[in-house]
């Protein structure tokens, strides 16, 4: 079994959602998962979820090499804004290939 | 001004959130409830502000509109130049957190509002009308200190200006944030809908206000305390503006209710209340569109670790016994 697919997760405030999903769609990804992150710390400080502003959230995608490149693209343009985005990608396995790209 | 007015449940409920981080209890509140009662909280202040619009006059109403305006445009430039100029704070951190100051806290507006209903004290209902008011001038501000704070950075760097944030989609975010639109849309249905149509939601939105209030700041007073261990980043000069800012705020406050808009003891005292208190639902978010080159945590800790602490505890008799004095 070999890897097929690359896990792209980035950590990013919450306000930056829709901006997110924006992006992937324009990029024209297949699908993606936002989860809420409960609570955490990093460069920006204690993240607790009292409010929208101090809520981060994960948005992970499961897509192919190509796309993964076209995302970092675009993302290192938002992180040339200043925006604290983390991003990590991680190689994958999926079974169904044809529904991740 | 004595200890009594600090016994009401609103206030002793966030002292006893704050006690429990303190002393490491495991209380907790589940995922999302502080995000619930918050929109609980909102619809029934709007709703209290619509039913009073709906009785207001028409003059008082829109000075009352225009002195909110006057105090959302001016405190966070104050704020600004007390942070950059004066405390020499970072430009990107002193336009987020003026942001902040400009805009108002609903959770304090709250607590002053069972502060004066536990002494039967009356006021006038035209500070809600300002409360909705008040929340999106501040993130303009923000902006434009924003858009300002680049331009001197590309001036200091021989850079042209980098690609900002458009007026436009902070114009979006500071008008229709969830935060004014349940103020503004709840004061609209109570505004529109007849008395005795309004009768059927009244007491779930009055009769429970206080008690869901008292929730909302147990939560607040734990969140509070998580942010102590955060200070020891903001520094001296961050630590004094959160304390010293509130006052300055409630003082401008004071002269225009006073002798703009004439309002009585609880109106003032209202009006001090909202030009004191800083924001920590609305303008986060919009200041983490805006302005990411600030760092979120000086301005968390700040409204919501400190202000928001001082003012419950400390400011609120503070404001009260001024306006008393001056009013009275």
């Amino acid at each position: 079994m070999e890897y097929n697919r690359k896990q792209v997760n980035i950590i990013v405030n919450s306000a930056l959602e829709a901006k997110m999903v924006r992006l992937a769609n324009r990029v024209g990804v297949s699908g993606y998962s936002i989860t809420p992150m409960r609570t955490g710390q990093g460069s920006t400080g204690l993240q607790t979820s009292s409010s929208e502003g101090d809520s981060n959230i994960l948005f992970m995608m499961i897509i192919t090499f190509d796309k993964m490149e076209q995302m970092i693209a675009e993302i290192q343009k938002i992180k040339d804004r200043s925006y604290p985005l983390r991003v990590f990608i991680n190689d994958t396995y999926v079974m169904d290939e044809k529904d991740f790209h | 001004m004595n200890l009594s007015s600090l016994l009401i449940p609103a206030v002793l409920f966030f002292a006893l959130g704050f006690l429990a981080k303190l002393i490491k209890s495991d209380l907790k509140f589940p995922d999302g409830m502080a995000k619930g009662l918050s929109i609980f909280l909102l619809i029934g202040i709007g709703i209290k502000g619509g039913v009073a619009l709906s009785q207001a006059e028409f003059l008082p109403a829109l000075n009352s509109v225009l002195a909110a305006l006057v105090l959302g445009f001016a405190t966070p430039i104050l704020a600004f130049v007390w942070l950059n100029k004066l405390g020499k704070v970072g430009i990107f951190d002193s336009a987020a957190i003026a942001a902040h100051y400009g805009s108002v806290s609903a959770g304090t507006f709250l607590v002053a509002i069972a502060f004066l209903d536990s002494m039967g004290q009356t006021y006038e209902s035209y500070p809600l009308i300002m409360l909705a008011i008040m929340e999106s001038p501040a993130i303009i501000i923000g902006l434009l200190l924003a858009i300002y704070a680049r331009s001197q950075m590309a001036k200091l760097n021989n850079n042209s200006d980098p690609e900002s944030i458009s007026m436009k989609s902070l114009l979006h975010e500071a008008l229709t944030n969830g935060s004014v639109v349940l103020l503004l849309g709840a004061m609209l249905i109570a505004y529109l809908v007849p008395a005795d149509n309004l009768k059927s939601v009244i007491p779930f939105y009055k009769e429970m206000f206080m008690g869901v209030l008292s929730l909302f700041l147990l939560e607040m007073g734990m969140e509070a305390a998580k942010k102590i261990n955060e200070f020891k980043k903001a520094g001296l000069v961050l630590i004094t503006f959160g304390i010293t800012m509130p006052i300055v705020g409630a003082l401008i406050g004071l002269v225009v209710a006073h002798y703009w808009l004439g309002f009585s003891i609880g109106g003032v005292f209202l009006v001090m209340v909202l030009a004191a208190s800083a924001s920590y639902i609305a303008v986060p978010p919009a200041m983490r569109m805006a302005i990411p080159e600030a760092n979120p945590s000086y301005y968390l800790t700040l409204t919501l670790g400190l202000t928001f602490p001082f003012n419950v505890v400390v400011g609120i008799p503070l404001y009260y016994h001024i306006a008393q004095a001056l009013v009275g």
